[in-house]
């Protein structure tokens, strides 16, 4: 029953995707002129570019170089990214759950969500230098806070009747808050970390872009400077994919860790 | 009979934003349940009924008056006391079993005596199938029972009931209150019996179920009456056909109607 019904999904899914791609090769059919094709490479171009990036072996990293490139991104993603779950997470709980941590955190928290992670980059830069270190830094920061602000809202937002029905069964403090209030906030706590890994995605490109000397981020800008716009389309298209997929991983990991909600 | 709870005087009081939006839930209340007995409340909407629960459960403070249990003031919540909640408030995050051991985890028990006493009342309650489960997979009915396996799983020495059969159907109703009988432990002599303090909104319930049945005034909750109920245990379904079933839940309708219907103008 279930296996023809997420085929039908996954089919109704792609039709947007191939639209777009119908009506790029329209366009790039009438488009031909050289400065055109600069604003929107045809799709053999990008094809081609992508086969040269995905395919032939680098000289100098003995490796194709897309994948030295997504490589690099996903491991500084991965590190920034599993900082951030590890400082957010804890510090969302304690914001939540206690009066006094709100008070003294919760206003600097509010006062440091709207400054873009771009905006840190040249402090960021400064600090750390051209490297890795800057470009987890910015990711760290700009998945902390959609994971921070989520776990808050979990907490806050455990039912008064489960921690009631838990205090009359005689539990203390620290029970409630490992087996009530922590599951209770689990499905919003996931929510935050799959919006912060997406955020995490848009500031790894942004930071990679001038902090770093590899990376997808790096392979675009280093691309355009050479006005190789085929190769910048190449890079973006990468992103897109690797995006779709950590995604699913972190649905995937929704589903594993919260048994207990009905699959919608 | 041994007193199990007595409540002397009890007023509580909820502040409101003003202090012309405060509420006086309960007025000098002042009720004795004793030991073994099933106590059924029963009032008007609004009356304190819930209140008074929590007050026993140690969840709520009074503002006035004392609340005992065995003769020691009640000052907070203890695995002594065991509530059952209207909305059942089965942990969604819990399987049945985890749910019925969750009194026992708070106990600190250790975890194989936590399961063979889970699962006896898993099989009492026969949820054995069902024991892997989670709530959302439940049908209303079953989520009551599992809620009272809870309950009693811990073996609280009083059983605090909040209208735990408000939300399930009619039929299923009928059926879970002989099981809340069977559980309370009718077929003991009265002193193995846990006590029950039962709050209901339906009148029938309660002379179904109670021994002794507290009537509650309106607003501010006062004590009423008290009404002994002469039906003769076992309770049989049978009983609800008799003339002192219907005539005993006419009295207690009697002694409520106007306040109820007060209660739904205002």
């Amino acid at each position: 029953m279930a296996r023809p019904r997420q085929a039908a999904t996954l089919g109704w899914r792609l039709v947007l995707p191939l639209a777009l791609v119908v009506l790029w090769v329209g366009l790039s059919q009438v488009l031909t002129s050289p400065s055109a094709k600069m604003m929107l490479p045809p799709p053999e171009a990008v094809g081609g570019a992508a086969a040269q990036l995905a395919l032939t072996v680098h000289p100098l990293f003995g490796m194709p170089p897309l994948l030295v490139h997504a490589a690099h991104s996903l491991e500084r993603l991965a590190l920034g990214y599993l900082a951030a779950i590890a400082v957010a997470v804890p510090l969302g709980i304690a914001i939540g759950y206690f009066r006094g941590a709100d008070t003294y955190v919760n206003f600097l928290v509010q006062a440091m969500r709207p400054i873009s992670p771009v905006a840190w980059i040249p402090l960021a830069l400064a600090w750390f230098g051209v490297g890795i270190t800057t470009v987890v830094f910015i990711v760290f920061y700009g998945a902390f806070f959609p994971i921070v602000a989520n776990t808050i809202a979990g907490v806050r937002g455990t039912s008064r009747t489960y921690v009631r029905a838990a205090v009359a069964s005689g539990c203390g403090q620290l029970r409630i808050l490992r087996r009530i209030i922590l599951p209770a906030a689990l499905p919003t706590i996931l929510t935050g970390m799959r919006v912060g890994l997406g955020v995490g995605w848009m500031s790894i490109v942004a930071a990679e872009l001038v902090g770093t000397q590899s990376g997808l981020g790096y392979l675009i800008s280093e691309a355009r400077f050479h006005l190789d716009i085929e190769s910048v389309v190449v890079g973006m298209l990468a992103i897109g994919v690797l995006g779709v997929l950590s995604d699913r991983g972190m649905r995937w990991l929704q589903t594993v860790l919260v048994p207990w909600q009905p699959r919608a | 009979m041994a007193v199990k709870v007595e409540a002397v005087g009890v007023g509580k009081r909820y502040d409101g934003r003003r202090p012309s939006d405060a509420i006086v839930a309960l007025r000098d209340f002042t009720l004795q349940i004793f030991a073994g007995e099933f106590l059924a409340i029963v009032g008007p909407s609004g009356c304190g009924k819930s209140t008074f629960l929590n007050a026993v459960a140690g969840l709520e403070r009074i503002d006035e008056g004392r609340l005992f249990m065995d003769g020691v003031p009640i000052t907070k919540a203890g695995a002594d006391r065991g509530v059952c909640f209207q909305d059942f408030a089965l942990f969604p995050w819990m399987t049945v079993r985890e749910n019925v051991e969750f009194s026992l985890e708070a106990q600190g028990r250790p975890r194989a005596e936590r399961r063979e006493i889970a699962r006896k009342y898993i099989e009492l309650v026969q949820l054995s199938r069902f024991e892997d489960r989670y709530p959302y997979e439940l049908s209303g009915g079953m989520k009551q029972r599992c809620a009272l396996a809870r309950l009693v799983a811990g073996d609280p020495a009083v059983l605090l009931m909040d209208e735990p059969l408000a939300s399930v159907d009619a039929q299923t109703r009928l059926i879970l209150q002989n099981e809340i009988l069977r559980i309370w432990g009718e077929n003991r002599p009265t002193a193995q019996r846990k006590t029950v303090i039962f709050v209901t909104h339906s009148i029938d319930e309660a002379v179904f179920l109670a021994d002794r049945i507290a009537v509650m005034t309106s607003r501010p909750g006062q004590l009423k009456e008290i009404v002994v109920n002469p039906l003769p245990r076992p309770r049989e379904e049978r009983l609800r056909g008799e003339p002192t079933f219907s005539r005993l839940t006419m009295d207690i309708w009697d002694l409520i109607r106007d306040a109820a219907v007060k209660a739904i103008e205002t």
